[in-house]
């Protein structure tokens, strides 16, 4: 099972989503519509993603180990799912989150030269 | 396999839009407006599943799902071309099959009893019994019974035909007598009644065909008395149906192979001064005896043999018994399984014609691809499933093809050889074909892709789209494979040409006589009778026979039945006499048989001195260069014959002078070998057993049956005719073997010549339309019609030459193996072999005649234009 052709596959804006999800679950796990209004919210409403494009991102980081899910009851009394973050989708976040930084920084640094 | 994680996807989704209407709602929309707004911002739910679950499909998964299309539609695509190949292949499979299967059944199966490898076949040759009996005696039977140690089971046994009555109704039955150790060699188990006790007399095992047959599956038969050849039995069991007698049979004059109808027990008799009664014997090795050492201690034990001449000639012959019941077959199966390799190899070669045809022109496709971003691997994994699925739709319907013909030749032919009724395609066969099938796979699919891979991309990208032209390379290969499918084809011709034409002979020349409107039947005498009766028994049938309106002439004649060695008088006695047949026949015989007299005369009614007429080969035999009429011959005078199944000997009791040497007398066997025959008046010889009655009609013969039949049991209604034939009847069953042999052969040869006549067709037709260009030249610089059409031919012809010609050399090499399957034909008859290169030289002319007038027919304004 190759991984590369996923990311091949995998969009910018795609890889961005992960590193969201990634974060959100960071402090407690959540079920898909709350880590969307999460990211909503973090971001101020500024980042607006497609809801239902959440779902393949979340299969994505669980193929790749990165997330697990639990199943629970909801706050509406449902079955719901519970995301949570493993181990090693936490060292991942760091890894990620740093690559992020270094992107960030350099596309700064190309359009408000100092 | 579907990851647990997906469980519930859709719920889980509801749930996500449920919760976002309801925060929609909080945040003061209108219910409706809410719901579509969460919709909205979810996206399309399917299309979102979808995507979820790609996530979870192997990406080799997916690559290769999306060849398969491809290949699936590159081969609809093309349907006729698909459809050749998977037809060539479907013959070459079903053929294969065909003939592999019977071979795996026959020669490769063991028997169906317990430790079958164990079992022996035990035979003697003597000077006293005839050549190639396969048989032994009792006194070999006792000898080994007490002697040895080697062997734990030893079973006697006997084959041959009894009238079986039945309250009021009699029918002619195969009978196996067979010893107690019988049923414990088979370990059959019998489906109603029981089997025989040790040394329980006259009682008989049913099969189940005979027990439906003539007693309705009733078991109240069991335990009631029918009669056999007129001694009462008691049916105490029925074996079931699919049990099978494997033990070998000799072969018998007149005796026509089948499966026993019924078991009767029987005691050996003991040794004795009078006569040897002539057996069959098996016997099972004791465990961790093999067959080397039973052959070593059964020639150290004594067989007293009272009627041998010479005691040291006789030699012991033990064999595996799955061996010796189908050694007649196995060459005949081993020539059928080589020539039917040659046709799957010219339905291969064919194909692969077929697929570099196709792979030129398909290079510029591949080429496409390939730089397109397919990777080389894929590209190649196409073709591969391309060829999977000709060769899975081909070896389907080529294993179908074989599983009819095969149930059509076992209907047809089901005792030609020993265990045929048997053949199935069993699961060895199939893994065999799947093994082959896969070859083929994979050479067909990586050959084509490996001649693109080697092209040059780039060079066939920029080339114009209609200059895509073969490499001249490419073109070589193709003309060696159709060469190649015309050297197999003439092999093939060849040899299906030797049988025909063995088969032309044997019934060209039917043993000097003239088969037509002849009916015979044979006729069993009482044990207890005596001679004096039997000859005038054998009068009076032959005086009412002759009555009978419709019966041009009547005789009598008892061929085959009896075995005699004489001696000329007035020369010393041979210490090792050769065996021949003796006939007693009545005066009318010759008349009736159309005998052809060579030199002296026959018999005169009423002949009132000892006098005997020898056959061509007796005469040769004994009397080589010298004039046998007016010599006298004497020979022994033994007395009452064993058994059914005793062919003793006797011959005239005084000395006999010959009168007259007549033509071979192949009496019912067209390719019986050519034997020594001695003919008596009956009426001289001191004792018949069976007789045989042989009338000549003046219509069909089997209208006269019934009034026949009257006449018999009007003289003696306890007397019973059997084996009632037209002797042309019998003479073309006498040569069913053979004729299926022919006819499998002519059917492989007749592919193979079809299948390489495309070949070439095939291969001129595209070199024509390669090189339209350069003929389109030809012509317009001036070159005659005539000169394009022989320079065409004359390629085809060279392929055609070089084809026949090592085609030739390699049906020299095999031919000879097939030596004993030919009859009075040599393996290397000129004429054959002519006939069969002329004939696919001519065919291959033809062939390569239409792509010549195509291209002399090209318009070189046309052909230029094209470029």
């Amino acid at each position: 099972m190759s991984t590369k052709d996923d990311s091949d596959r995998v969009a910018l804006l795609q890889g961005t989503l992960d590193l969201l999800i990634l974060r959100t679950l960071l402090l407690s796990p959540l079920h898909g519509h709350d880590i969307v209004k999460a990211i909503a919210r973090e971001s101020e409403a500024v980042l607006q993603v497609e809801q239902g494009s959440l779902y393949p991102a979340l299969h994505r980081l669980i193929k790749r180990g990165w997330i697990t899910y639990e199943r629970g009851t909801s706050d509406n009394n449902r079955q719901a799912k519970f995301y949570r973050l493993t181990p090693k989708g936490r060292k991942q976040l760091a890894v990620e989150t740093t690559k992020w930084e270094k992107l960030a920084r350099a596309v700064a640094r190309i359009l408000r030269p100092a | 396999m579907k990851p647990r994680s997906l469980d519930g996807l859709s719920g889980e989704m509801r749930d996500h839009i449920e919760r976002e209407t309801r925060d929609n709602i909080d945040r003061g929309m209108a219910p409706d407006e809410a719901r579509s707004a969460a919709v909205r911002a979810f996206g399309n739910v399917t299309v979102t599943q979808e995507d979820v679950r790609a996530v979870w499909i192997p990406v080799w998964l997916e690559h290769l799902l999306q060849d398969l299309r491809y290949a699936a539609r590159s081969v609809t695509r093309n349907p006729i071309f698909s459809l050749i190949i998977v037809v060539t292949l479907a013959i070459g499979v079903g053929l294969s099959t065909t003939v592999l299967a019977p071979f795996h059944s026959i020669l490769l199966r063991s028997l169906d009893y317990p430790h079958a490898e164990q079992l022996v076949s035990l035979t003697i040759t003597s000077p006293d019994l005839p050549p190639d009996a396969d048989i032994a005696t009792n006194q070999e039977y006792w000898a080994w019974h007490d002697g040895t140690t080697s062997i734990d089971k030893l079973v006697a046994y006997q084959t041959y035909d009894q009238t079986l009555a039945v309250a009021s109704a009699a029918s002619r039955v195969r009978v196996a007598t067979v010893t107690d150790d019988f049923w414990a060699v088979t370990a059959v188990q019998p489906v109603a009644g029981r089997l025989p006790t040790p040394n329980e007399k006259d009682v008989v095992v049913l099969s189940e065909p005979l027990y439906a047959r003539s007693f309705a599956s009733d078991p109240r038969v069991l335990g009631r008395a029918v009669t056999l050849d007129r001694v009462q039995q008691t049916v105490i069991g029925v074996v079931p149906r699919d049990f099978r007698f494997q033990l070998p049979v000799p072969e018998r004059p007149g005796q026509q192979p089948g499966e026993p109808d019924l078991f009767r027990s029987f005691a050996v008799t003991p040794p004795n001064q009078n006569f040897a009664q002539l057996l069959s014997i098996i016997g099972r090795l004791k465990p961790g005896t093999d067959i080397e050492k039973a052959r070593a201690e059964l020639t150290t034990i004594r067989v007293a043999r009272p009627f041998s001449r010479n005691q040291s000639s006789t030699t012991i012959h033990i064999d595996p018994a799955a061996e010796r019941l189908v050694r007649h077959a196995r060459l005949a199966l081993n020539v059928l399984l080589a020539a039917v390799g040659f046709v799957l190899l010219v339905a291969c070669a064919n194909i692969a014609n077929l697929l570099l045809a196709r792979a030129t022109v398909r290079q510029r496709e591949i080429a496409v691809r390939v730089s397109v971003g397919a990777g080389r691997t894929r590209v190649l994994r196409q073709f591969l499933f391309e060829s999977a699925l000709y060769s899975i739709v081909g070896g389907v319907a080529g294993l179908l093809l074989a599983g009819w013909s095969l149930a059509a030749i076992v209907r047809a032919y089901p005792q030609a050889v020993p265990r045929m009724a048997e053949s199935a395609i069993h699961g060895p066969v199939v893994a065999v074909m799947v093994g082959v099938l896969t070859t083929i796979t994979f050479i067909f699919g990586l050959v084509p892709a490996l001649a693109v891979r080697r092209a040059d991309v780039h060079g066939i990208l920029k080339d114009g789209a209609s200059t895509v032209s073969a490499s001249p390379k490419r073109l070589r290969v193709r003309m060696v494979l159709a060469g190649a499918q015309l050297a197999l084809a003439v092999a093939l011709l060849t040899g299906a040409g030797l049988m025909l034409k063995s088969f032309w002979r044997m019934n060209e020349r039917p043993a000097g006589f003239q088969p037509e409107h002849i009916l015979s039947m044979r006729v069993d005498f009482p044990p207890k009778t005596t001679n004096r009766a039997r000859r005038d028994y054998a009068t009076r049938l032959l005086d009412r026979l002759q009555a009978l309106p419709g019966v041009e002439a009547a005789s009598l004649n008892t061929h085959g039945d009896s075995l005699t060695h004489v001696d000329i008088e007035g020369e010393p006695q041979q210490p090792d006499p050769p065996r021949i047949y003796e006939n007693q026949v009545s005066a009318d015989f010759a008349g009736v048989m159309g005998l052809r007299v060579l030199k002296g005369r026959w018999f005169v009614p009423d002949e009132p001195l000892p006098v005997v007429v020898v056959n061509e080969t007796l005469a040769k035999l004994k009397f080589g260069r010298q004039d046998p009429i007016g010599r006298r011959l004497t020979g022994p005078d033994f007395s009452e014959p064993s058994d059914t199944t005793g062919r003793v000997a006797r011959a005239p009791s005084e000395a006999a002078t010959v009168v007259g040497i007549v033509a071979d007398l192949r009496y019912s066997k067209l390719d019986e070998e050519r034997t020594p025959e001695l003919y008596v008046p009956y009426w001289k010889t001191p004792g018949i057993f069976r007789i045989s009655a042989v009338m000549k009609t003046a219509g069909d013969p089997l209208v006269l049956v019934p009034s026949v039949r009257n006449v018999i049991s009007e003289i003696d209604n306890t007397l019973t005719p059997f084996d009632i034939m037209t002797l042309d009847q019998a003479l073309s069953d006498s040569i069913a073997p053979r004729r299926l042999n022919l006819l499998v052969l002519a059917t492989f040869a007749a592919t193979a010549l079809l299948l390489a006549l495309v070949g070439i067709y095939g291969v001129m037709s595209y070199s024509v339309s390669q090189r339209t260009h350069e003929i389109g030249i030809r012509s317009a610089l001036g070159a005659a019609r005539t000169d394009v059409v022989g320079m065409i031919a004359w390629q085809g012809v060279r392929i055609a030459a070089a084809g026949i010609a090592v085609g030739v050399a390699v049906a020299l090499a095999l031919t000879r193996v097939m030596t004993t399957l030919l009859f009075e034909v040599e393996p290397t008859d000129p004429a054959t072999f002519i006939a069969a290169a002329a004939l696919l030289a001519l065919a291959s002319l033809l062939a390569s005649a239409l792509p010549a007038v195509r291209a002399g027919a090209v318009d070189p304004i046309v052909a230029l234009r094209y470029e």
